[in-house]
C-alpha cells in the first residue's frame, strides 16, 4: 500500500538530468534569441522605430524605468482584480447554471453570445456607462476573462459521478448537500483549467482597458504602449515584454495555486 | 441541514435465519424495464430478519437492478412489460387473454423502523471513495449528511474503522494512497458507520484477488452475525454464495425470453460448521458448489 503511494510519487518526479534541461533549455533559447535579434538589427542596420534591438530596449527600460513600473503596478491590479472577479462571478454564475437543464438550455445560448461581443467594440461603451476609471478597466478584464471559468466549470459542476450521486441519495442528502460536498468538489479541477485560461485572459483585458482608459498619473501598460508606439519604440517593446511577463505570471501562478489545491488528492497534472 | 440526531446502536444479534423471524424485505410483483428492454420481471420476494441471501446469476440478469430497487435508487414499473399498457384493464373486463396482474409492492421493515424504514447500508462494487476526502472523512460522509453532531460522529467512525480493521493513521490518508483491499474496507467502514440494519451488497470484492475476497467474505459473514443484519450480496461467485449465503437466489436473463420470470430458484444453504476458512474444505462445501453450479447451467442453458 505504502508501496503503491511512494512508486506514484516517484513517478511524478522527473530525473535531475531532465529538471536541469527543463531550466537550462528555455534559458538557452532566450539567449539564442537575443543575441540573433541584436545581430540582425545591427548587420541590416535596421532603423530602430522600426524594430529596436535587446540593447536600445534596455536603454528605454533604464530611461523611462519609473513610468513604467507605476504603469506595471497598476495593470497588475487591474488585471488581478478582473481575474477575481471573474473567478467568483464566474463561479457563481456555473453554480445557477448547473442547477437545472432547463436553465443551462435558456441561459447558455446568450453565455455563447457574450463570448462572442468584441470587447474592443465594448470597452467605449463601458467606459461611457462607468467613466474613466480603474472600475472600469477591471470590468473590462472581467469581461473578457469570465468565459472559460463559467463554461468549465459548469461542465465540472454537471460532471458528477453517477455512483457518487448514488451515495448522496441513499444517505437522503439535500440539494444544498449534493452541491457543497459533491458537485462543488467534482468541479473544482474544471474550474482550476479555466481559470488558467482566464488568468491570462484577465491581462489582455486589462491591457485592452488601458488603452481606453489610461492617462496621465492613471496610466497603464495598455496606454503607455498606445503612446509609446510613435515616440519610443524601445519602450513600446519594453512595455510589451512587461505585459508578456505580466500574463506568463498570471498563468504560473494560477498553475501553480490550483496544482498545490488540487493535488493533495487528485493523481492528475495540471 | 436535518437537525442532528444520535447515531443508533447495532441491533441485537437474531438467530441465523430463523424461519420464525418477521420479514425484513417484501417485495410482490416487481417489474422494471429500461426503454424496451425488460431486465426484471414478476418478483415475488419476502427475506426474514437477520437472513444473509445471496443474489446469483450471469452478468445482465437484472440481480443488481432489484438490489437497486431495494435501495431505493430505482422505482419499479407498474407493469409487466412496456409494450403490455393497458393489459391489466383489457384482462379485467375479459376483453384480453391476460389475467389482471396483483399490484406492485415492495416494504423494507426492520424493528423499531415503523413509519421511518429501517437504516440501509450499501457497498458498491467499487470502492467508491470520494477522492477528496480523507478514508475519515469518507466515512464520516453518510452521518454528516445525515447532521450527526461531530463528537458523535467521530465515535462512530473510529468504532467502525476498528470493526473493518483500518488504523486511525488510515483514517488520515487520501483514498489513492490505499491499495484495492484497504479502499474496500474504507467503503464497508462507510456503510455500517450508519448502524444499518439491512445491508446491501453489489458485487463488493469482485475487483479484488481471491485470498483477499475470502478473507473479507469470512470478515463480512461475521459482522452480519454480530451486528445482526439482514444482508443481501450479489455475486455472479457461485462458490462464493454458497460460502456467505443462508439462501441463494438464482436470476436468469430474460433475453429472449418474453414471458420467462426472473427468479428461477430459491436454494436454502446450511452446513454443519461455522462459516470460517476451513468450511471452504469441507466436502459438504464443494457439493453444495458443484450442486449450485449445475443448477446456473440449467438456468442458463
Amino acid at each position: 500500500m505504502t508501496q503503491t503511494a511512494r512508486s506514484t510519487t516517484r513517478g511524478r518526479t522527473p530525473a535531475p538530468a531532465s529538471r536541469i534541461l527543463a531550466v537550462l533549455g528555455p534559458i538557452l533559447v532566450l539567449c539564442a534569441v537575443l543575441v540573433g535579434w541584436q545581430a540582425l538589427v545591427w548587420l541590416r542596420d535596421i532603423p530602430k522605430f522600426i524594430l529596436p534591438g535587446p540593447l536600445e530596449i534596455l536603454r528605454s527600460v533604464q530611461a523611462d524605468g519609473a513610468r513604467l513600473q507605476a504603469a506595471t503596478w497598476r495593470t497588475v491590479a487591474e488585471a488581478g482584480s478582473g481575474l477575481g472577479v471573474s473567478l467568483l462571478v464566474g463561479f457563481l454564475l456555473a453554480s445557477l447554471l448547473s442547477q437545472a437543464k432547463w436553465i443551462r438550455a435558456s441561459f447558455m445560448p446568450y453565455v455563447l453570445i457574450f463570448q462572442t461581443v468584441p470587447i474592443i467594440g465594448v470597452a467605449p461603451l463601458l467606459i461611457t456607462w462607468f467613466g474613466n476609471t480603474f472600475s472600469t478597466v477591471v470590468l473590462i478584464s472581467a469581461f473578457i476573462s469570465i468565459f472559460p471559468v463559467i463554461s468549465n466549470t459548469t461542465t465540472g459542476l454537471i460532471s458528477v459521478d453517477a455512483a457518487h450521486l448514488d451515495l448522496f441519495r441513499l444517505n437522503r442528502a439535500t440539494r444544498w448537500q449534493i452541491y457543497w460536498y459533491l458537485q462543488v468538489p467534482t468541479s473544482l479541477p474544471f474550474f482550476a483549467a479555466g481559470a488558467r485560461i482566464a488568468a491570462a485572459a484577465s491581462v489582455l483585458g486589462a491591457c485592452v482597458g488601458d488603452y481606453f482608459v489610461g492617462s496621465g498619473q492613471q496610466e497603464g501598460l495598455g496606454f503607455l504602449v498606445f503612446q509609446a508606439k510613435d515616440r519610443d519604440a524601445g519602450l513600446m517593446f519594453a512595455t510589451l515584454l512587461v505585459l508578456t511577463i505580466i500574463g506568463f505570471l498570471f498563468f504560473s501562478l494560477t498553475t501553480a495555486l490550483c496544482r498545490i489545491a488540487l493535488l493533495r488528492w487528485e493523481d492528475q497534472r495540471l | 441541514m436535518q437537525s442532528p440526531r444520535p447515531i443508533p446502536s447495532p441491533t441485537p444479534v437474531p438467530a441465523d435465519g430463523a424461519p420464525a423471524n418477521p420479514a425484513a424485505i417484501v417485495a410482490r410483483n416487481l417489474h422494471k424495464s429500461y426503454g424496451d428492454q425488460t431486465v426484471l420481471r414478476r418478483i415475488e420476494l419476502e427475506i426474514p430478519q437477520g437472513q444473509f441471501v445471496c443474489f446469483l446469476g450471469a452478468s445482465g440478469c437484472g440481480k443488481s437492478t432489484l438490489l437497486r430497487l431495494l435501495a431505493g435508487l430505482e422505482t419499479p414499473d407498474d407493469r409487466a412489460d412496456p409494450s403490455e399498457a393497458g393489459t391489466r384493464e383489457a384482462g379485467a373486463r375479459g376483453a384480453g387473454s391476460r389475467v389482471a396482474e396483483a399490484p406492485s409492492d415492495l416494504r423494507l421493515e426492520s424493528p423499531g423502523s415503523e413509519g421511518v424504514g429501517p437504516r440501509l447500508g450499501f457497498v458498491f462494487q467499487q470502492a467508491n471513495l470520494l477522492p477528496w476526502r480523507t478514508v475519515y472523512r469518507n466515512i464520516e460522509l453518510p452521518l454528516r449528511l445525515q447532521g450527526v453532531a461531530a463528537a458523535q460522529r467521530l465515535a462512530a467512525v473510529t468504532r467502525a474503522l476498528a470493526q473493518v480493521g483500518l488504523n486511525e493513521r488510515d483514517g488520515e490518508k487520501w483514498p489513492r494512497m490505499l491499495s484495492g483491499g484497504m479502499q474496500m474496507r474504507a467503503s464497508l467502514a462507510r456503510a455500517l458507520v450508519t448502524a444499518p440494519q439491512i445491508m446491501l451488497l453489489d458485487e463488493p470484492f469482485s475487483a479484488l484477488d481471491e485470498v483477499l475476497r475470502q478473507r473479507l467474505g469470512e470478515e463480512l459473514r461475521q459482522w452480519h452475525r454480530q451486528l445482526g443484519w439482514t444482508t443481501v450480496f450479489v455475486t455472479h461467485h457461485v462458490s462464493e454464495a454458497v460460502f456467505l449465503a443462508d439462501r441463494i437466489l438464482l436470476f436468469r436473463s430474460l433475453a429472449g425470453a418474453p414471458e420467462a420470470e426472473s427468479l428461477v430458484a430459491d436454494l436454502p444453504i446450511q452446513f454443519n460448521q461455522p462459516r470460517q476458512a476451513e468450511l471452504r474444505e469441507s466436502r459438504d462445501y464443494v457439493e453444495k458448489v458443484i450442486q449450485v453450479t449445475k443448477r446456473l447451467r440449467e438456468v442458463q442453458a
